[in-house]
């Protein structure tokens, strides 16, 4: 169960071509990858231009090292992650490795530099990247539409200074931005030795000409590219000239009724009971049912292994969006390696039925643990939370957020702290598949949610550690770090006057270190957090010396307020007295 | 670890306490609800009132439900369903003391009329039980929750006359118990919201993605949907017709024409909630796998409009019935068995789902409407001349018709669309609050005999509905001797 059964209907037509024009040596780099099967659902169709700086030493080889380079990496980016970061981080790479190729020159113009201008379609959208002077153009219902900015300034005389492209500093701003896509698109790439000679109403009129709706065939669409290189060529271009076309005929927008397709084959299984045996695994017993999904422990019957068994609840029998959401469970679960993660298992036999098998961990939760014994040593916690933020680390290296860190999502084995359920996870690489259902969202209370979540904001890793924030102090305290008011805040202004009880107070063997620590993973700002989860842990091993001052204490321990105001009726006190003896 | 089981003793396990809290939540506000029905001579008496004007008062009583069902339904999603139990039951418990001590006819109407509102209560339960029961054991689960909270009603008529007239006693009696049933109410409201939780200890209340309006999958029933929303409000025109100067005069010209602007507001604003629920589906048409015939949902609200519509008016006007059929007979006498229409709730519902199971879905519905059609023809031709207790076994047997009834729809409900059972639940439910209104309007035109001919016609024209029904397709797995569970092959 996994992407691979997607299949994908985006049908798309491309031609390209590239010329060296009147110059001797040709320092554009071209290049289109369509992919098949599961990469073209989860990566898609790129398109690249790069314009090699011709001032640049390096431009030949800067061009096509981008080109090269983009369309080899971007592909093996890891499935989950979105076109963005998969996108962003490429580049990134690139763009350093250029900039380091070109230090040994006096000024960085002279380097390895080039534009680079990007394409992405996938899923009936199309995800642009853009650094430089070259430039994508949309053709939709016969109208055209630069949809990229030029980052060249005019200096003057005739001439054109880049503002920005790839390989000149260590820093790439690179400007991206989504499309939807509809059929009968038309995606135009062109070097400046293109544009710069042909106006724009010339080429859109000379695309109506060249590429009609029987452009079917790459070769048609070749031939049109040379053609309009030919134009600019005729009207006198100086320059290189490329150009890339990518017609539209299919967007893949019905993709989402495909997804269900292929795993709506699989029924849900009945409700279960203990000594059934279904696909070759036997229900000992039912672990939990809720409205939203049942879990059962159940036994191998070929080699008698134990495994949980999770099925969907028959309450969503026909709903897309939560049958989607839970084969996407076990995916995310199965792309996750750690120790400190429950194990998706694969069945053996195959399956008949729509459900799940992870490896079963024996223990109790820590929401057991802490209902026996209402908090923790501090040793203990510790370890716990270590523990736990290497589980997290783990989804979070995949883009994947868990969402869901709370006491009953964790069991305590004598193998150490398992995170189990996957069923809240936030994938970024998945959350762009277009589905026309919108998600649910949660809209009660849960102790355990980073303020965002309510606050509509930007969700990130940052969220999931400060639900371990407050787990960490249960563990240490028992207790709700805000105090049963934290459930009831709604909006910016009552988390605002939430009131942080230290976990000290509560609990005196805490360290003062460790409070720091777990204060600022509670920050309602997430941009308070800790910038990176291994942070977090490293102040949970080690004192940081910033929270460790004794002043933190004393004035928490030493109300300073009640002290002024008890000095200060002294005070009054003598003063009238004096006053009276006076008179 | 039992699975399908449902163990009400055990009150340690908290899905079980829930239930509990909120079938006994429900059981108040139908004992609020209907309250006034068994005690009518002695308001009557007080008020100095006429047939007519008691009447409009049953009719009030139901009027205000069903554009209540809509906001309580809003507010559910808004706000949990323990805040809005507990708030509906504080509120109900507030206008409940102020209707014992009205002292004009038109506070007591008004009052009647607000407390309409505590009648949508049974959506709030619904979503309360959904919440806590998995899927296979929420349909008993929400069988208990409906059948003994709808037993509410028959407690009320049980126990209020004689709380009235022996217990409290003296002119004011009545008020007393009414009062009574007011504290019970606001307490219990005020316990309801310390007691239940809106979810089990670390699930997420889930807001439905889409709300105001059901989802429908093709243009025809989009069409079919707004059609079917008609009628109530041409009932609610027609009650405020009769209660204008044109017909009983208890409101003014004013007021009516008021009302009718209002009604018309209220379905300009219904037609644009459906718009928005629907407006993707109009663009873009609905994928294969989502479909689903409108028409199914369509049948199932007019056979609840004649099976719990009916069972609303009749639980209303019955008490007063025995006691002017029977010259002589005792308050407390009429309003025990004027009970004997909703005793029936106990075992009459879940019976009807267990014959919908075993013989087949249309069949089973359409033979129960056929047997409640008949039940009224008995009914309306009970006089004077007939034994107390053959007219008692009459009434029993033509409820237990209509209960089966309204469990053999309930039913079918969840198996037309499963993700959207909430919402088709809400529309049938919905639909047997008009069928309370339209029955209880014509009750204020025409003597008892010819109402009850009127629900018995209007139940053999929904018969003939009940043949649009379509089968549902059933299970489509089995079990093995040795516990294999495997699929059925369908050809």
């Amino acid at each position: 169960m996994s992407l691979e059964h997607m299949s994908s209907r985006l049908d798309v037509v491309v031609g390209q071509y590239s010329s060296a024009g009147i110059k001797a040596v040709n320092e554009d780099a071209i290049g289109i990858r369509i992919p098949d099967g599961s990469a073209l659902i989860a990566k898609g169709i790129v398109a690249v231009i790069a314009d090699g700086v011709s001032a640049s030493e390096g431009g030949k080889v800067a061009s096509a090292t981008a080109v090269s380079g983009f369309l080899s990496d971007y592909y093996s980016t890891h499935d989950t992650w979105s076109v963005e970061t998969s996108g962003s981080k490429v580049l990134n790479a690139l763009n350093r490795w250029l900039y380091g190729q070109g230090q040994h020159y006096t000024t960085a113009e002279k380097g390895y530099v080039t534009t680079f201008s990007a394409v992405i379609l996938k899923s009936s959208s199309a995800y642009v990247f853009h650094v430089g002077d070259s430039r994508i153009y949309r053709i939709r219902a016969g109208d055209i539409e630069q949809i990229t900015r030029d980052h060249a300034t005019a200096v003057g005389n005739g001439q054109r200074y880049l503002a920005r492209a790839v390989g000149i500093d260590l820093n790439l701003d690179v400007d991206f931005h989504r499309l939807d896509l509809l059929a009968g698109d038309l995606f135009v790439l062109t070097t400046d030795g293109v544009h710069e000679w042909l106006k724009t109403r010339e080429l859109q009129d000379l695309l109506h000409t060249v590429v009609s709706e029987n452009t079917v065939d790459a070769r048609a669409m070749d031939s049109a590219c040379e053609q309009i290189v030919a134009r600019a060529m005729g009207n006198g271009s100086t320059d290189n000239l490329s150009i890339q076309l990518l017609r539209i005929n299919n967007p893949g927008q019905p993709e989402h009724d495909d997804v269900l397709a292929s795993v709506s084959t699989l029924p849900f299984p009945p409700a279960l009971q203990p000594g059934q045996i279904i696909d070759g695994w036997k229900v000992l017993s039912e672990i939990q049912a809720t409205s939203r999904s049942e879990v059962y422990l159940v036994e191998n019957q070929a080699d008698g292994t134990k495994a949980v068994l999770k099925a969907p609840s028959a309450n969503f029998m026909d709903d897309p969006e939560y049958i989607e959401r839970f084969i996407m469970e076990e995916w995310v679960g199965s792309r996750i390696a750690s120790a400190n993660v429950v194990k998706v298992i694969k069945p053996p036999q195959g399956r008949k039925f729509l459900y799940y098998l992870t490896e079963y961990v024996s223990g109790p939760t820590l929401g057991q643990l802490l209902r026996e014994r209402t908090r923790l040593s501090v040793v203990d916690a510790q370890n716990i939370i270590i523990q736990a933020i290497s589980g997290l680390r783990a989804f979070h290296r995949r883009d994947v957020l868990h969402q869901d860190i709370k006491p009953d999502n964790m069991i305590y084995s004598d193998k150490g702290v398992r995170i189990i359920d996957f069923g809240s996870c936030h994938v970024a690489g998945v959350g762009e598949i277009k589905t026309r259902i919108s998600r649910q969202k949660t809209l009660g209370t849960r102790d355990y949610c980073a303020p965002e979540y309510l606050l509509n904001t930007t969700i990130s890793a940052k969220s999931d550690q400060f639900s371990l924030g407050v787990l960490l102090y249960e563990l240490l305290t028992g207790k709700h770090p805000f105090g049963a008011t934290y459930h009831k805040c709604v909006e910016e202004k009552d988390f605002a006057r939430l009131h942080y009880t230290p976990s000290y107070k509560l609990n005196p063997l805490v360290p003062v270190w460790l409070d720091g620590a777990i204060r600022r993973a509670l920050s309602i700002d997430p941009e308070k957090r800790y910038p990176a989860l291994s942070e977090f842990a490293q102040d949970i091993q080690r004192p940081n010396p910033a929270y460790e001052s004794d002043r933190q204490v004393m004035a928490d321990r030493f109300n300073s307020v009640r002290f002024w105001k008890v000095v200060a009726g002294v005070l009054l006190l003598a003063n009238l007295l004096t006053w009276l003896i006076v008179l | 670890m039992s699975s399908s089981k449902v163990n009400l003793l055990d009150i340690q396990d908290p899905k079980i306490r829930t239930l509990h809290l909120t079938w006994v939540a429900f059981f108040l506000s139908f004992v609020v609800w209907f309250n006034h029905a068994p005690l009518k001579p002695l308001i009557m008496e007080t008020f100095n009132m006429s047939v007519d004007q008691w009447k409009a008062l049953l009719t009030l009583n139901v009027a205000l439900t069903i554009p209540a069902r809509i906001i309580i339904g809003m507010l559910v999603d808004r706000f949990g369903p323990r805040n809005v139990f507990s708030s509906l039951l504080v509120l109900a418990g507030i206008f409940c003391c102020l209707f014992a001590f009205a002292q004009t006819y038109q506070q007591l109407a008004l009052l009647r009329l607000l407390l309409g509102f505590v009648g949508a209560g049974f959506v709030i339960g619904i979503r309360m039980v959904g919440e806590w029961f998995p899927a296979k054991s929420v349909g008993l689960a929400q069988g208990i929750y409906g059948g003994w909270g709808n037993f509410g009603s028959a407690a009320a008529a049980f126990t209020l006359p004689t709380l009235a007239i022996v217990v409290f006693g003296g002119e004011n009696g009545w008020r007393y118990s009414v009062t009574a049933t007011g504290v019970l109410a606001f307490a219990y409201g005020i316990f309801y919201f310390l007691r239940a939780k809106n979810t089990p200890k670390g699930s997420t209340y889930f807001k439905p993605k889409r709300s105001g309006g059901l989802e429908v999958s093709s243009k025809r029933d989009y069409w079919l949907y707004i059609l079917m929303n008609v009628p109530m409000y041409v009932i609610l025109s027609v009650m405020v017709w009769k209660l204008s100067p044109a017909g009983t005069s208890l409101i003014s010209e004013m007021t009516a024409n008021v009302c009718y602007v209002l009604f018309v507001v209220l379905f300009v604003f219904q037609y644009s909630q459906i718009r928005k629920v629907n407006k993707e589906m109009l663009t873009h048409g609905v994928a294969e796998s989502d479909k689903y015939e409108f028409k199914q949902v369509a049948v199932l609200a007019w056979a609840y409009f004649v099976t719990f519509g009916s069972e609303l008016a009749v639980v209303s006007m019955l008490p007063g019935f025995f006691l002017d059929t029977y010259q002589g007979m005792s308050l407390a006498a009429a309003g025990a068995l004027g009970s004997a229409f909703a005793f029936m709730n106990l075992v009459a519902r879940p019976s009807g789902g267990w014959f919908s199971d075993k013989f087949g879905r249309r069949k089973s519905l359409t033979l129960l409407i056929g047997g409640l059609s008949i039940g009224y023809f008995v009914l309306s031709q009970i006089t004077s001349g007939w034994p107390v207790l053959l007219a008692v076994v009459a009434v029993m047997c033509c409820s237990f018709f209509v209960q089966a009834g309204e469990g053999a729809v309930f039913a079918i409900v969840p198996l037309i669309k499963r993700r959207m059972t909430g919402q088709i639940a809400g529309i049938t439910g919905a639909f047997g609050n008009v069928g309370a209104v339209t029955y209880l309007t014509a009750f204020t035109f025409v003597d008892t005999s010819t109402f009850f001919v009127i629900i018995a016609v209007s139940a053999i024209a929904v018969m003939f509905l009940t043949q649009f029904i379509s089968e549902p397709s059933g299970h489509t797995t089995e079990v093995l001797p040795d516990g294999t569970v495997q699929l059925i092959e369908v050809s």
